[in-house]
């Protein structure tokens, strides 16, 4: 079977939706402090978010098979390490090490969670949308 | 130096398969695109050009040319067709999101003037898409 993927890169991303509930607060500020800095998303009950997570491999398509990686492999760690504990839960209680749980350090988190289990591929870029007015995106560095 | 994107949609049919592999093996590869009928999506293209705007005109590109290069060499070319079948360059290549996006990368190159390739991004649905910048 020819191909025309030989040495050439691809990017290839996966798209995700994440549905949870958190609120912001820090334990090294005081009450006052947390109320002036997070405002409405330090609520004392939270809120939540429909948050939208992209998983970008990036690589060399397998000369068999034409692609990438493959997407039900993929989609199992996401499934397992991602949505099945985090899906429809919220955030502070399920994600207790992190002290403050800001779409910055879930993402971090989220990445630590994934990439010692995607197996011989990178992780180019692994991006949450809070809401469609807030993107964070992490490199791994 | 401006970054311009146009997007364009096709819709097309496409199987991945192996030839010479049993069904139990094509799906252990491929999953339900390993189906032999073939299945389709609505794909949308975002070609993005890069360049220095014309002095004159202050575009990079004309856009309706754009659009015309990136539909004449290669939307028009896979809308509506069965990949596998219907395009010479897949009766050998499996038509995988990664190789159609090299596919048309390829294709559209070579016709653009006073502006350069920066890249092609294919979405086989809105959860899944591939990127080439042509490295």
């Amino acid at each position: 079977m020819s191909n025309i993927t030989e040495n050439r890169k691809v990017y290839l991303t996966r798209v995700y939706s994440l549905s949870a509930a958190h609120r912001l607060g820090s334990p090294y500020l005081s009450d006052e402090e947390n109320d002036k800095l997070y405002g409405k998303c330090g609520r004392s009950s939270g809120h939540g978010h429909n948050y939208t997570l992209k998983l970008t491999l990036s690589g060399t398509a397998d000369p068999l098979t034409g692609m990438l990686a493959d997407i039900r492999e993929i989609d199992d760690v996401v499934k397992k390490h991602i949505m099945e504990p985090l899906d429809h839960k919220n955030l502070n209680v399920e994600l207790k090490t992190l002290k403050v749980l800001t779409s910055e350090t879930l993402l971090a988190e989220l990445w630590s969670r994934l990439a010692p289990h995607i197996k011989n591929k990178k992780i180019h870029i692994l991006e949450l949308e809070e809401t469609r007015k807030n993107n964070f995106k992490y490199y791994g560095n | 130096m401006i970054h311009l994107t146009r997007k364009t949609e096709f819709s097309a049919s496409h199987v991945c398969r192996i030839a010479g592999l049993s069904d139990e093996e094509n799906f252990r590869l491929f999953g339900k695109s390993s189906y032999p009928n073939g299945h389709g999506h609505n794909y949308v293209l975002e070609v993005t050009v890069k360049g220095e705007p014309d002095p004159k005109t202050g575009m990079v590109i004309n856009l309706t040319d754009l659009d015309v290069i990136i539909k004449k060499n290669a939307a028009d070319i896979l809308d509506h067709r069965f990949l596998n079948i219907d395009i010479p360059h897949f009766k050998e290549i499996i038509p995988t999101t990664e190789n159609i996006s090299l596919f048309i990368w390829d294709s559209i190159k070579g016709s653009l003037k006073g502006c350069a390739l920066h890249m092609v991004r294919l979405y086989e649905t809105p959860e899944l898409y591939v990127e080439y910048y042509g490295e």
